[in-house]
């Protein structure tokens, strides 16, 4: 019926738009201070923890021009043996659905806290999912175009959020000391903040869908860069606004932020309600990017005809749904493991895929293989 | 295409309409009670006495118009052994749920303030509808605090209302200053656990001026008059709008102005033991009123007045930092300036229990006169007929 | 993907080819016996009382047959340039060919007739058999299609702007726009749609400006066109639209020469439907549905960038608004200022209805007003809107039905909602705002922004003849976002 095939022509706008959609949500909403152990300079954590994936995006860059393929699933399954591909397939499955109920679990805590009192979790979660699940249906194309649409809100309430800095509110005498602790402690405290970015694994799925002529490792980094820019500032109002140890109590120190500091007569009387909600669309997208990533995997692992992609679809969100209804409503979330999951899922393994590729080929022996 | 979509939208639809049965979070506005004002005491016995004001809804007049909006306010209280407790009783006393989404400011007795507010400080945190931004206000003990509420205020016929009115004008900022929860948790939590509440009463008029001074929760002192004002120079290192009236010598006979002036201040400190903490104040001031038209504000006056005016401040300060010594409380966040300079230094003061104590303070004021009056200039000199 | 158009089979029987063939075979020349000849046409238009045959003898002894439909053809024509030249002057010349009636017939546009099924065809088109004896059968074209002359488009209200408006040929129409465009790269193809109505439809298009590929894809569609039937533009719009059953257009119409003239240099395609005075419009976008050509008549740019920030404002408001009103008053009053809620609770005091009910209530009552006196003579419509729009209206907020605030929220919203130029628009806009106080009124802000989540997506998933229908929104073109709202010189 369609004489012209549906092109695969994300640019470079597409790409920035995905890398800072796919990560941003749980990181902002959750920033500062979620794990159980914290130090002061949160802000300076977020700082350097992006830059590992930096390199990871480099790297991957490196593969794509080396091999001339951007798919690096399949250039990895062409390249290495079953034994090998399964598993990490299936390991990166697993993260993606560790992740993908997080992120749930954690819009449903924040909906019940903020926005629903007394509604009970299975409705928030199935409403949530039901949406998610005929979003999915639309595909790949349609998500990307949703991104780009409502990025642009996005980026500008981060960025307005800058302008607390001027606040009569903000004081800078509550950002020192800036180093409290040793270094040893401070770099184990940066490897839970390195999940904040670990959304950027679901790119790996992306880059094939992304035209040739675009340059992936610039592209992806301004996403990044965008997106350390809206934790930094995050970071660093919350710590000057409340003090260190008031913003450590917050279960959504982003969301007190724009309360405390927000106008007191405007059209909208509470801004962070207003924030929450632009921020459940945010939920909205990294749920898609994750499903489909999620998605995306299991179709690498049965291969199904595009008619049927929906089986996998529905099977990917009832497992959501099955788990995340069956756990307790509001928990003291246990980051920690999450966190080296994640870690370890986004960073650690795409980055030895990634050296692996870089060794078979001919020319580039192990540039960047130790972590 | 049909039959998937069509399937779908109807598990929409039916789930939809599922969901819209059973929700017990849609209630409408008439069937909340909102509270705009809430005010938390003790008796003698030591049990909780909370108000809350709420606002009477009646259906707008119809043929009255604008009168309709003119509302009216009830203020009901209850007394139970926890606060918790005590908000339920009040629960059963209206027909409708409590909504505190709408609350704009707490009142504290000053009975419950000298027992400590870290329970009731609780106890508002964790409700997540309270937006952290209400106002706190601690009420004077000579009128209970369920009188204050009940008290018709002037120009702003809700009690609470007015007092959100009276910060977002902010005025008076040199009387007394705004205290937001957050802002109390926050000074609460520094190192020397101290934070400031504005005080009010009632006495024909709502009168809200001076600050109770909490150190852990507890009140333990008043910042009167200008010593608020100056505690705001002390936190805030800045301070608009100080009014003075001095009196000097001048032409004869003794003059008086008013002064109105504009302060910076800077805090530096030297490492012995105790500390000795050096404040640089530095300001604007301008001439807002001397005696008469007819003295002018000579070179020389207006030198006598600056320095008179510089003497005046600095007594202010010491007075104020003298008073604070006396109950042991640092509410400027001082301690915390060293602590993260230097921990090691910090830790040898002894800073809560003896180190603000014996610290020793010299205070240095420097106020240039700016301007000598705005719209008029009677320094001319007349000649000729 | 999962969605995908089906392809519909049409019965065998209804096929307009069964029923010729029935009589003779359909793609077989005409029988060379003309009294066979004859008797083929009083089968195939028996029972027709404007069937007209006429029959005569040339000079020569030849015997000729004239078949036509009496109301479409140009009877005067047929007198002076076809019978009268033929019983003068054909003595002297040989006929066999169709070629040779050229020296003698003095119409402009003749052609033999090839097969049964075509000429059968070319009669119901208003054209004209001609078949003597021994020669080829000929089809005159001397059909005179009923059509009245160009007048007021009448639908589109507009100030300033041409005075004419499409007719009901397309031919005539593609003239128009001819004169609007004097280029030869305006490019025109005709089609037949239709086994039954068989409607002529053109496709106009100006070349280099119009993506190749859109040209392409609106070709094959056409040329794919398998209904037996296409009277009006509604059903070539629901086939040429990618998601037939989205709410949103995906095409639009006009019937005004200088919106089409102006969506061609856009690099849009004009279609033009026999019997049918709109013009169909594609590729089109959300930002599309906002302008009007009349836009363009401001001098003063501003007043362009405006008028356009406004509609898109307006629509985002008539949309939202009630929904937004549901869910604040019955979930989140915490967001609504303190003086303002006191208010809204004075209103809402002795309401019996919830503020969901009251809502659905409201728009119900609303596009029944407006259902009810669009089709009206315009002094019957004022009353309705009176009747409407003040006394149910004032009685209901009077006797407690209705809360004065929303009266006013939907009385705006209805206001801001007819700011949008196309009203095709403004009714899918109308169907997304109950789905939208539907959601709200389940889960509050929550489901409103669930809801809006989806509409999102659904927009990215339109496309209008392969264009993102969000075009220059998603994918991001940011100067021709900013073209939109003040177009470069």
């Amino acid at each position: 019926m369609d004489p012209i095939s549906q092109e695969t022509n994300n640019g470079k706008g597409e790409l920035i738009t995905f890398t800072y959609s796919s990560t941003i949500t749980l990181g902002l909403i959750f920033l500062p201070y979620i794990s159980e152990t914290e130090i002061r300079s949160a802000w300076l954590k977020v700082v350097l923890a992006v830059f590992p994936y930096f390199l990871l995006m480099y790297l991957i860059n490196k593969v794509i021009k080396k091999h001339g393929e951007q798919d690096i699933l399949g250039l990895f399954k062409q390249k290495s043996y079953k034994i090998f591909y399964y598993p990490v397939v299936l390991y990166l499955l697993f993260g993606t659905f560790y992740a993908s109920l997080t992120g749930t679990k954690s819009l449903s805590i924040i909906v019940q806290t903020y926005l629903l009192q007394d509604t009970d979790q299975a409705v928030i979660i199935v409403a949530f999912l039901l949406v998610a699940f005929l979003g999915l249906l639309y595909g790949i194309r349609t998500i990307t175009r949703m991104l780009v649409l409502s990025f642009l809100l996005e980026v500008a309430i981060v960025f307005s959020l800058s302008f607390i800095i001027l606040s009569e509110d903000f004081r800078w005498i509550n950002l020192a000391p800036v180093f409290s602790t040793d270094i040893l402690t401070f770099g184990r405290s940066i490897l839970s903040d390195m999940s904040r970015y670990g959304g950027v694994v679901t790119l790996l799925a992306f880059l094939p869908y992304v035209n040739k002529s675009v340059n992936i490792f610039k592209a992806t980094s301004l996403g990044l860069l965008l997106v350390m820019y809206s934790y930094f500032v995050v970071c660093f109002t919350a710590l000057g606004i409340f003090g260190f140890e008031q913003a450590m109590n917050f279960l959504s120190p982003a969301t007190a932020l724009i309360q405390a500091t927000s106008a007191r007569t405007g059209i909208l009387e509470r801004m962070d309600l207003f924030f929450l909600s632009i921020w459940i669309m945010s939920f909205y997208k990294i749920a898609l990017i994750h499903f489909w990533f999620g998605t995306f995997l299991m179709n690498r692992i049965i291969k199904v005809k595009p008619k049927r992609e929906w089986i996998h679809v529905c099977i990917f969100v009832a497992l959501i749904a099955a788990i995340s209804l069956s756990t307790p409503s509001l928990i003291n979330f246990s980051w920690e493991p999450f966190n080296l999951n994640t870690l370890f899922y986004s960073l650690v393994v795409p980055m030895i895929l990634v050296s692996y590729l870089l060794i078979r080929s001919k020319k580039g022996a192990g540039t960047g293989g130790d972590m | 295409m049909g039959t998937c979509k069509k399937t779908v939208f109807c598990v929409l639809l039916i789930s939809l309409i599922c969901l819209t049965g059973c929700n017990t979070d849609s209630k409408e506005i008439d069937e909340r009670t909102i509270i705009v004002g809430m005010g938390i005491d003790k008796n003698e016995e030591g049990q909780f006495i909370v108000s809350i004001q709420v606002p009477v809804i009646v259906s707008g007049g119809q043929q009255g118009g604008e009168e309709g909006l003119v509302s009216e306010f009830e203020t009901l209280s209850s007394t139970h052994n926890t606060v918790w407790e005590a908000i339920a009783n009040l629960e059963a006393q209206t027909p409708t749920i409590l909504f505190f989404g709408q609350l704009k400011s707490i009142m504290i007795g000053e009975r419950l303030a000298k027992e400590g507010i870290e329970q009731v400080m609780d106890v508002l945190d964790r409700r997540a509808p309270l937006s952290n931004d209400v106002l706190l206000l601690v009420v004077r003990e000579k009128g209970e605090v369920r009188e204050f509420l009940k008290n018709e205020t002037q120009l702003v016929n809700l009690p609470a209302l007015y007092i959100d009115r009276f910060f977002t004008a902010e005025q008076k900022l040199s009387r007394t200053d705004d205290v937001k929860l957050f802002e109390y948790r926050r000074d609460r939590n520094m190192i020397s656990n101290a934070a400031t509440i504005p005080l009010a009463f009632y006495d024909i008029n709502t009168v809200i001026e001076d600050m109770a001074v909490f150190k852990n929760g507890k009140m333990e002192g008043e910042l009167i008059g200008k010593e608020a004002g100056i505690s705001g120079l002390l936190k805030e290192r800045k301070m608009e709008n100080i009014n003075y009236t001095v009196t000097i010598e001048g032409e004869g006979r003794s003059l008086e102005a008013s002064i109105r002036a504009n302060m910076d201040l800077s805090y530096s400190f030297t490492e012995t033991n105790p500390v000795k903490i050096h404040l640089e104040a530095t300001g604007k001031g301008e001439l807002v009123h001397l005696e008469t038209h007819k003295d002018r504000a000579s070179e020389e006056t207006i030198d006598e007045l600056h320095k008179k005016l510089e003497e005046n401040i600095k007594k202010d300060i010491d007075n104020t930092i003298t008073k604070m010594k006396g109950i042991n409380v640092e509410p400027w966040l001082i301690g915390h300036r060293i602590w993260s300079k230097n921990y090691a230094y910090f830790e040898t003061l002894n800073w809560n229990e003896t180190g603000w104590k014996d610290a020793q303070i010299d205070v240095n004021v420097n106020v240039e006169m700016e301007q000598t009056g705005q719209r008029i200039l009677p320094e001319k000199i007349k000649l000729g007929r | 993907m999962v969605f995908k158009k089906k392809q519909k089979k049409i019965s065998e029987v209804l096929s307009y080819d069964e029923y010729l063939s029935g009589i003779y075979d359909a793609n077989a020349p005409l029988p060379a016996d003309l009294d066979q000849a004859k008797q083929l046409f009083k089968t195939a238009f028996s029972n027709s009382f404007d069937f007209t045959e006429r029959e005569f003898t040339l000079p020569g002894g030849k015997e000729v047959y004239l078949c036509f439909i009496s109301a479409m053809i140009s009877e005067n024509k047929l007198e002076y340039s076809v019978i009268e030249p033929l019983l003068k002057n054909s003595g002297n010349i040989k006929l066999q060919r169709a070629a040779d009636f050229g020296s003698i017939l003095t119409i402009a546009e003749f052609e033999k007739a090839d097969s049964w099924k075509t000429t059968v065809r070319n009669l119901l088109d208003g054209n004209i058999l001609l078949y003597a004896e021994y020669c080829d059968p000929i089809i005159l074209y001397l059909a005179e299609p009923l059509e009245r002359s160009l007048t007021d488009p009448t639908t589109e209200n507009q100030v300033y702007g041409p005075k004419i408006g499409f007719i009901e040929n397309q031919h005539s129409n593609v003239g128009i726009l001819r004169q609007f465009i004097k280029d030869p790269r305006l490019k025109t193809k005709e089609y037949r749609l239709g086994e039954v109505s068989n409607t002529g439809v053109s496709l106009v298009y100006l070349e280099q400006y119009c993506e190749p590929s859109v040209v392409k894809h609106v070709d094959q569609l056409l040329n794919s066109y398998d209904k037996d039937h296409l009277i009006t533009a509604g059903e070539l719009n629901k086939y040429i639209s990618r998601h037939p059953n989205s709410i949103f257009p995906q095409v639009t119409m006009s019937e005004r020469p200088d919106v089409a003239a102006y969506s061609l240099l856009q690099g849009k395609v004009v279609l033009f439907i026999d019997n049918f005075t709109f013009s169909v419009i594609a590729p089109i976008t959300f930002m599309d549905m906002l302008e009007t050509t009349e836009d363009h008549t401001y001098f003063v740019p501003w007043n362009l960038a405006f008028i356009r920030i406004l509609r898109l404002i307006c629509l985002v408001i008539g949309t939202t608004l009630p929904a937004l009103y549901v869910s604040l008053v019955a979930y989140q009053p915490e967001m609504i200022p303190t003086e303002l809620m006191i208010s809204v609770a004075q209103s809402r005091a002795q309401i019996p209805l919830p503020a969901n009910a009251e809502a659905f209530l409201m728009m119900f009552a609303l596009d029944v007003l407006v259902e009810a006196s669009m089709r009206l003579p315009s002094f019957v419509g004022q009353t309705i809107g009176i009747v409407g729009g003040l006394v149910i209206g004032t009685a209901a907020v009077e006797a407690g039905l209705i809360s004065n605030i929303m009266v006013i929220i939907i009385a705006f919203t209805a206001v801001a909602m007819f700011t949008l130029p196309s009203w095709e628009y403004v009714s899918s806009w109308r169907i997304v705002r109950y789905g939208l106080v539907a959601s709200a009124a389940a889960l509050g802000l929550y489901g409103f922004v669930l809801a809006i989540g989806f509409l999102y997506m659904h927009l990215s998933k339109l496309d209008s003849l392969n264009k993102s229908y969000l075009y220059p929104i998603s994918p991001f073109y940011p100067r021709q976002i900013l073209n939109f709202f003040k177009p470069r010189k």
